[in-house]
């Protein structure tokens, strides 16, 4: 508990600029995190996020704005003088030494005690549950191992904050989840303050306490995983994050309750709380429709004919024309696996919602 | 699974190098046998007696030393000279490293005949190097460069250069960059890293270019024969003039044998040096 | 500016970039000179020159004996490279794609000449060749530029053999092409720069070279580096430098040539 005290932030970045040869790569970004948060820069590839995380770290230097580390200024601090623990991408371990030297390469660069070194290893080589593989070549180990390594060196000289740049990128499927559960229970355990840079939106839903959303050199929206899902600010964030349908109309006011008019003959509910405006954009996630053989409440369904179904084991996409520009996107689960009489293609069929789940943009 | 390709003859592929390859392991049987014979053309009996003669021959063995130790300082000079330029050309990927990668080629393109004789101009006694010093007020008289054992061995400098400049190029070109913004992010400062964990990794390039430009300086002749006219004797001149001039083939062909020999020897002690300093 | 993790600090930047331009300048230089000293008036070489003439020029391409072994120089260099480029080519493909007994001892045979004293290589092949009554002949020079260029093309090739996909060849063959089909269509096309590369190295190899040319070479076949060292035996007028401006220019057009097409840089790293 904070009683009342505004917390210094771990990291604060304030204004943050940097281009490349004329293209601005980060314009202006400000970015804040708490002790012991995990947050995650999202979006697409050369959306800029990279380039914060190596600036944030010291390997690259902004053109201007400053970057606070505990709330001490560390804009121009060389990156050897940061104390900030980084697992890269494609891991780096130096290949010429073994495990445990490439854990007690940054012990023994802060001078530490050579008895102080090898505890030190040890434990971290525990905490990464890799114990026994000190003295092993790194070249011989799996990607999920490696990964372990390059956490256990990034966090052994108790780094003050710990940046992941797509640390999971480089591993298959199953892998992934696994490391994901792993790197989510040590963060906690140790508490360390963690920016993770990934363009995957389910590795940063499942991981972060809070998701910054970037696109094109901005934070678009930074907010905690649910509200930037449930609550996107903006069609690139809903569009990025999860599937959406969206709809296009004009705003009506129909005895008292405001319409969206998205067609001549297509006018649908809005939640309550619509604001006023005339043309705008909503959107329904797809596990917040169902089908059904009988229609709905008038403004809250639409009848339609399935025209694609992608059947993915624990769930089923269908894909229904409803005479919108786009077929809209349905999410059934899939509860039991003896009734196969699931969606069938061409099959005419309604379109249920819930307005209080429409969003709008 | 079986492919066309795959079943073009063996044979096919092979015969052409082999001949060479025969040939080349003929001459060098032949001159290990020729090593051994008393005397040639017209022998009677085999001995070591030639091997042993090297090492009485003042004149022979004197030239084996220079040899030995001007190929030394010419490596030592191109690894050097060489290193900070290929970091350059890797680190640099704008477009003056490009140009700069362009000037380190060029010399090899360019005739040897036509280097040695650029070299003459800077530094005979009437030559640039000299005009300067003595206009400059440095030296009273031009001074004689040429003919001497240095001039020789910047001779061979300027050969070999390139080669070392390629090889290490290629071995610094493959280090993973985010190697050395790690080992900063531990906590290395960047003189730190740099023994750490470049110069290790490019262990195997300092080896390849090493020994490559050891090789070659062994065996030159042209150099010491232009640059050094008569007065740097280096053991390939030594036999040619052995062989030539004395028609004591059996004496060449054993000074061969065992700058060879002795070439072989400090290559394979070298790597293996090379890979127990880094491990690898 | 701030240090960032690639750059070493300042004063070694410095000082690297200090050791560029000194080694830049050492490695042009010499070569540069040669060109300003052939179109000097007086009759030794000298810098800075004095007056500006083509005599040297024209002494130089009057000269039979420069011709003829320039000619030479180049036809034993072209036929040699092609030698070794067939036959080293076809050896490099077995070793990087096929497995066979003695594959270790043919690659250590065919690239010992690298390793191998140059001053070595020569007498052997003075003996061999001498034994084959080819010594100064033209088919002897050949010979004793082949083996020597031979190493250069196997080792290009290895190179350039392992970056190739072996599935390619495999995707050809299942789609029905012919062995020389294959040869011709999907693995000379690939083969191109490395083919360029090694042809290159092992031209500027067999022009140049000179010690084991010294053994083998005679009265009118001899090549072009051992007629200038002979001439400098006797002359010290700049014609050698008029013949070196020649060989420069002819040096530069194949730089931008290979510049132009595949890229200089690309080809030799």
């Amino acid at each position: 508990m904070m009683h009342g005290k505004i917390a210094i932030a771990a990291l604060s970045v304030h204004a943050v600029v940097k281009s490349f040869g004329g293209a601005r790569v980060v314009k202006d970004v400000s970015l804040a995190i708490k002790p012991g948060e995990f947050i995650s820069l999202l979006g697409p590839s050369g959306c800029g996020k990279t380039t914060l995380l190596r600036m944030i770290a010291g390997l690259e230097l902004p053109d201007s704005g400053t970057i606070a580390l505990g709330g001490k200024d560390i804009t121009s601090v060389p990156v050897w003088e940061r104390n900030i623990g980084v697992v890269f991408q494609n891991y780096a371990l130096f290949p010429h030494m073994t495990v445990a030297q490439n854990i007690a390469f940054g012990l023994r660069t802060r001078k530490t005690p050579k008895s102080a070194i090898e505890t030190k290893v040890r434990d971290a080589l525990k905490l990464v549950r890799l114990d026994g593989f000190g003295p092993r070549s790194t070249e011989k180990l799996s990607g999920g191992q490696k990964q372990r390594v390059a956490l256990a060196r990034a966090l052994v000289t108790d780094p003050k904050l710990l940046l992941l740049d797509e640390p999971l990128g480089a591993l298959d499927r199953k892998l992934r989840e696994q490391m994901q559960v792993e790197l989510k229970m040590l963060q906690r355990e140790i508490g360390v303050t963690t920016l993770m840079v990934t363009h995957d939106q389910e590795e940063a839903l499942t991981l972060s306490d809070r998701i910054a959303v970037m696109s094109d050199g901005r934070i678009l929206q930074d907010d905690s995983p649910r509200e930037i899902y449930e609550r996107p600010r903006d069609a690139f964030v809903a569009d990025f994050i999860g599937m959406s349908n969206f709809m296009k109309g004009r705003v009506v006011d129909l005895d008292g309750n405001k319409q969206l008019a998205v067609s001549e003959n297509v006018i649908l509910k809005l939640p309550p709380d619509a604001r006023d405006a005339t043309e705008i954009s909503v959107f329904l996630r797809p596990e917040k429709l169902t089908l059904a053989e009988l229609p709905g409440a008038a403004g809250s369904s639409l009848p339609g004919r399935i025209v694609h179904v992608s059947y993915s084991g624990s769930v089923t996409h269908c894909f229904v024309d409803v005479g919108l520009q786009k077929p809209l996107t349905v999410l059934i689960t899939n509860r039991s696996n003896y009734d196969h009489a699931g969606p069938r293609i061409g099959e005419p069929i309604w379109v249920h919602w819930d307005a209080r789940n429409i969003v709008m943009l | 699974m079986t492919t066309a390709i795959k079943d073009t003859p063996l044979s096919i592929l092979l015969i052409p190098a082999s001949v060479i390859g025969c040939l080349m392991v003929l001459s060098a049987a032949l001159m290990l046998g020729i090593s051994v014979l008393d005397s040639f053309p017209g022998w009677t009996t085999l001995t070591f007696e030639h091997y042993r003669e090297f090492f009485d021959n003042r004149f022979l063995l004197q030239a084996g030393l220079r040899t030995i130790s001007l190929a030394a300082v010419v490596t030592l000079v191109c690894l050097l000279f060489g290193y900070p330029v290929a970091w350059f050309l890797v680190l640099g990927r704008s477009r003056i490293a490009h140009l700069v990668f362009l000037a380190v080629l060029t010399p090899l393109i360019v005739s040897i005949v036509v280097r040695m004789f650029g070299w003459t101009i800077l530094l005979g006694n009437e030559g640039l190097l000299n005009k300067l010093m003595v206009g400059l007020g440095i030296v009273a008289a031009p001074v004689q460069m040429m003919r001497s054992f240095w001039t020789v061995a910047v001779g061979l400098v300027h050969i070999f250069l390139p080669f070392m400049i390629l090889s290490l190029t290629s071995t610094l070109g493959r280090i993973d960059p985010s190697l050395a913004e790690a080992a900063a992010t531990l906590g290395s400062r960047p003189v730190r890293s740099f023994f750490q964990i470049i110069l290790p990794l490019s262990a195997q390039g300092i080896a390849t270019g090493s020994i490559i430009v050891f090789c070659l300086a062994t065996g030159v002749y042209l150099t010491p024969f232009w640059l050094g006219r008569g007065n740097v004797t280096v053991l390939a001149t030594a036999i040619q003039q052995q062989i030539l001039e004395t028609g004591d083939w059996p004496t060449g062909a054993a000074s061969a044998m065992l700058l060879t020999f002795f070439t072989l020897l400090l290559v394979a002690g070298y790597s293996v040096l090379i890979r127990r300093l880094w491990r690898r | 500016m701030m240090e960032t993790a690639r750059s070493l600090p300042s004063i070694w930047r410095v000082i690297n970039l200090w050791i560029v331009w000194i080694v830049l300048i050492f490695l042009l230089l010499p070569i540069l000179i040669v060109i300003p000293s052939a179109f000097n008036t007086e009759s030794t070489v000298t810098f800075p020159i004095h007056g500006f003439t083509l005599k040297w020029f024209t002494n130089a391409v009057s000269r039979a004996e420069f011709i003829r072994s320039f000619f030479l120089s180049v036809s034993v260099s072209v036929v040699a490279t092609l030698i070794s480029l067939a036959a080293g080519g076809l050896a490099a493909y077995a070793m990087v794609r096929r497995s066979f007994r003695g594959k270790g001892l043919l690659e250590l045979v065919l690239l010992s000449p690298l390793i191998f004293p140059s001053i070595v290589l020569a007498i052997a092949l003075t003996m061999v060749l001498g034994s084959l009554g080819l010594l100064r002949t033209f088919p002897g020079l050949v010979v004793a530029h082949t083996i020597v260029t031979l190493p250069y093309a196997v080792r290009a090739m290895i190179g350039t053999f392992h970056s190739i996909d072996p599935s390619l060849e495999e995707a050809a063959a299942v789609l029905g092409a012919r062995r020389i089909f294959v040869w011709r269509e999907v693995l000379v096309p690939l083969l191109r720069p490395g083919l360029l590369a090694a042809a290159i190295f092992s031209l500027i190899m067999s022009f140049d070279e000179f010690a084991v040319s010294f053994f083998v070479v005679g009265p009118g076949m001899t090549t072009l580096p051992i007629e200038l060292f002979n001439y400098t035996e006797f002359y010290s007028d700049p014609t050698i430098c008029a013949v070196s401006t020649i060989l420069i220019i002819l040096s530069a057009l194949a730089v931008v040539a290979i510049e132009r097409s595949v890229g200089l840089a690309k080809l030799m790293s």
